[in-house]
Parts: C-alpha cells; sequence; structure tokens
C-alpha cells in the first residue's frame, strides 16, 4: 500500500506542472502526504511581477561654459534570475546639435551614454551620462537657451 | 431339576397357545390352514419428536458501502403423530434496534429478511432449513464498533 | 508424557472440529429463544471497516506578491472510525522558506494543523480546513518560481 501511494504522489507532483487541480489522499495510520507550495511570476491580478522603472530627471541643466556636464538617472528593478536594465541615451535626431528659439545652434557630444544595472533587483541605482560642449562652441554661440531632445531606450539584458 | 424346568416351560408354552386361541380362530388341523389377523402400531401425541436448531448467534459483517447480513437460518426436524403441528416464527426485538456496550450515541437496526413469515411442520421431517437473515441496510454515520441487538425464535407445538 | 500429550492434542483437534456446531442451538420444547444480533468491526472480507481520508492539495500557487485576502493551504477529510478513536492531523513545520535554488522567501503557516495538532472530536466526522502561508520579502529577490514542500502526516489516536 505505501508503495503504491509513493507512486501516486509521484505522479500527482509531475501532472501537477501541467493542471495543479490534483490532490494526494492519506488513507493509513501514519501515512503521510506533501503539498508543494510554489510562487508564480504573475501577481493576483494577472500581471507580470517581474517589472523595471527608469527615473529621468524633468530638468537636465548645462551651465554657460560648461565643457562637461554629468546629468544622471535612476533605475529601479524587480527582475527574473540573470536579468538587468540596460539603458542607452541618444539624441533623438542624432544632429547632437542643441537650439534655441531663433533656431541658432549649439554642437554637443555625448559620453558615457549606456548603463546597466548590477542585479535583478536593484533599487534606485544611479547612472550618470555627459553632455560635452567644447570650448570653442561656447565662444561661438549666441548667448541664449539652446535645448535638445534626447532619448532613452531601455531594454532586458542577461547579466 | 430338569423335568420341572421342562414342565415349567411345556405350561408356559401351553399359555402362550392359549392366547392365540382367545384372539383369532385357532388352528387346531396339522395339514395347511391360514388366518389373517391385522397388527396396529398404536400411537399417540406422546410419541411427537421435534427438534428445531437456530443459531447461538447471528454475526453481520461491517460494510461501508451498503446493506450487509447475517444468516439466521433455523432448520427443523420432527416426527409427528398426524393431526399434531408444529409452527416456527422468527422476530426482530426491540424493532431491531441494535447498541453498544456500554451504551453510546449511535445505534444501528436490523430487520429480518428471506422467509420471514411463521412457517407450520407437520408428519415426518428430516432437517428442512428455512432461509433467514439479519440484516442492517445501512451503517453509514455510525461510529465503527460491535452492536448487539435481539432476535427470538419461538416455537409453537400442538398436538392431535 | 508422549502418549499424554498426543491424547490431549487428539482432544484439541477433536474440539477444533467441532466449533462449528457450537455456533448453533437445539430446541426440543415449545417456547421463545432469544438470539443475538451482532455487528463485526470487519467487512464480508475480513478487512477492518474502520476508514478515513485526509486529501490535500498537490500543489498550492501563489501568486507574485500573494493573494490580497491571504493564501492558504485547503485540506479536507473524512472519518469513520472505531469507537473511542480520532484523527490526528499534523505538519513537519510552522515557517520555511520557499527557494529558487539561490534566493529564498520566508514564509510561516498559521491555523488549522500549524498552531497545533488538528485532533477531530468525533468518530465519524468530515470538515474542510484550511492552513495560512504568509509570505514576506517580496520586493528584495528576483521575481521568478519559488517552492518549498509541505508534509501531512497523519494519525488514529
Amino acid at each position: 500500500m505505501k508503495k503504491l501511494l509513493a507512486m501516486a504522489l509521484a505522479v500527482v507532483m509531475m501532472l501537477a506542472v501541467c493542471v495543479p487541480a490534483f490532490a494526494a489522499d492519506i488513507t493509513t495510520d501514519g501515512g503521510t502526504g506533501t503539498a508543494i507550495i510554489k510562487t508564480s511570476t504573475q501577481t493576483a491580478g494577472g500581471e507580470d511581477g517581474a517589472g523595471f522603472t527608469v527615473t529621468i530627471p524633468a530638468e537636465n541643466t548645462i551651465y554657460w561654459d560648461a565643457q562637461s556636464t554629468s546629468l544622471t538617472y535612476t533605475v529601479t528593478s524587480q527582475l527574473g534570475p540573470n536579468t538587468g536594465v540596460q539603458v542607452t541615451v541618444d539624441d533623438t535626431d542624432k544632429a547632437y546639435v542643441m537650439t534655441d528659439e531663433n533656431d541658432y545652434t549649439l554642437a554637443y557630444t555625448l559620453a558615457d551614454t549606456t548603463g546597466i544595472t548590477t542585479s535583478p533587483v536593484v533599487n534606485a541605482q544611479a547612472f550618470a551620462y555627459t553632455v560635452n560642449v567644447a570650448e570653442a562652441a561656447w565662444n561661438a554661440a549666441v548667448v541664449s537657451e539652446y535645448a535638445d531632445e534626447l532619448t532613452f531606450t531601455a531594454e532586458l539584458v542577461a547579466i | 431339576m430338569k423335568k420341572i424346568l421342562a414342565v415349567a416351560l411345556a405350561v408356559v408354552m401351553m399359555f402362550s397357545v392359549s392366547v392365540l386361541a382367545f384372539a383369532a380362530n385357532p388352528i387346531t388341523q396339522d395339514t395347511d390352514q391360514t388366518e389373517t389377523i391385522d397388527v396396529y402400531t398404536v400411537v399417540d401425541a406422546a410419541d411427537d419428536t421435534y427438534t428445531v436448531t437456530v443459531p447461538a448467534s447471528v454475526a453481520i459483517p461491517w460494510n461501508n458501502d451498503g446493506a450487509s447480513s447475517g444468516t439466521a437460518d433455523y432448520t427443523v426436524s420432527c416426527n409427528l403423530v398426524a393431526g399434531s403441528t408444529l409452527q416456527v416464527a422468527a422476530a426482530a426485538n426491540d424493532g431491531g434496534v441494535m447498541n453498544t456496550d456500554p451504551v453510546g450515541d449511535d445505534t444501528l437496526t436490523f430487520a429480518l429478511t428471506g422467509t420471514t413469515e411463521a412457517q407450520s411442520f407437520s408428519g415426518y421431517v428430516t432437517s428442512q432449513t428455512v432461509d433467514l437473515d439479519a440484516t442492517v441496510s445501512s451503517f453509514e454515520g455510525v461510529a465503527v464498533g460491535e452492536y448487539t441487538g435481539t432476535m427470538t425464535y419461538t416455537v409453537t407445538y400442538t398436538a392431535v | 508424557m508422549k502418549k499424554v500429550l498426543s491424547v490431549a492434542l487428539a482432544l484439541v483437534m477433536l474440539f477444533a472440529v467441532c466449533v462449528p456446531a457450537f455456533a448453533s442451538q437445539t430446541i426440543t420444547q415449545p417456547g421463545q429463544t432469544p438470539v443475538d444480533v451482532v455487528t463485526l468491526t470487519t467487512d464480508i472480507n475480513g478487512n477492518p471497516a474502520a476508514n478515513f481520508t485526509v486529501t490535500i492539495p498537490a500543489t498550492v500557487s501563489i501568486p507574485w506578491y500573494g493573494t490580497t485576502g491571504g493564501d492558504s493551504i485547503n485540506w479536507s477529510y473524512t472519518s469513520q472510525l472505531n469507537i473511542g478513536e480520532q484523527l490526528q492531523i499534523s505538519l513537519d513545520k510552522t515557517s520555511g522558506n520557499l527557494t529558487n535554488g539561490t534566493d529564498n522567501l520566508p514564509y510561516t503557516l498559521s491555523g488549522d494543523a500549524a498552531d497545533a495538532a488538528y485532533v477531530t472530536t468525533d468518530e465519524v466526522e468530515s470538515a474542510n480546513c484550511s492552513t495560512a502561508i504568509a509570505v514576506t520579502g517580496w520586493d528584495d529577490v528576483p521575481v521568478g518560481a519559488y517552492t518549498d514542500t509541505v508534509t501531512f502526516t497523519v494519525e488514529v489516536v
């Protein structure tokens, strides 16, 4: 009877991967049975439990004559094992030119444009990228407020 | 001594012969002569005998899935003079209620099934068995144990 | 001594043969004869009639972050035992770790059979039971499948 019971439980555990509806019956004095407690990767609302957030400051200021300005963003994530977030910063139109309301331009370059989280679970891990404006570009520019649009691209990568 | 014995025997034989002479036509000739006499066996109800064999107890196996029965057959043998009768009846006592000892919260009930009506017998009967069972129809909801009830066999004899 | 022993054995065997004959009684006079009707504690095949079934789920799935109303192991039992017997259901642990082999999610158990061994109150009884599972540390580990086993033991006491 015990062997039959053990076999039945083994079968039930295998099938549990497919259909978690089977149960085990204990019918003998001193008999045992096991229930496997298992987490799902989905929340009770059916959403994926894994996720991340890249937080970018609304204002990113470059002061006049600053040849190198470090700007930051943060990443918070809770992902599956061995999974991280890679964030890439780039000029949306790839012209690398800031413009003002009168269409005056100010050239710049970007550095440290890629950041990768170091763990599947991070809380506000900070990353910095650099906006470089050459001294000559500053000296040739009309004093004004120049701006450009940067695109942050986040993707999941193996870590 | 021998002569006395012989005479005594002769006297006895003479009386024996005399008895026959009182009862039927005597045969007095040494030629063949036959006479018929009737021989009767004389019996009355005092000679009636019977035996009814019943179980010492009736055991009913437990059944978690439905009804269960125990054998309560009885067997009759009798030798009764014409006109005498024997009747055997069986009945469950107290409606067939069965209790544990000591009495607990649960009870069971049995009923007699099979040939439950009283049976009559007469004349010469050899080991005639009457089919009878004690049946519990359901063991559901009752703690497992030895529950005891009682049935009664009633034998009624009527002499001719 | 041997002759005495063999005679005794012969007598025992004779009585053994005669046992079925002792199971009946003869009536030779009119009147009433009461006979006991008794249930056995075994079935028609000689197997013990007392029985029980405790049913536990093979797997308990907990959504990530848990269920709003709480998660639990829902199990049930039905019993029809011998007079005076009870079922006792116990667990092998009241707390543990769900693990993916690397990271752990601590959990505790409470309620039926966890706070104390669950003991039935009647020989004939059936009920649905619930053992609550409380998992903590959801934010501290990578999202994935974390598992542990809980073993139920059933005894007749």
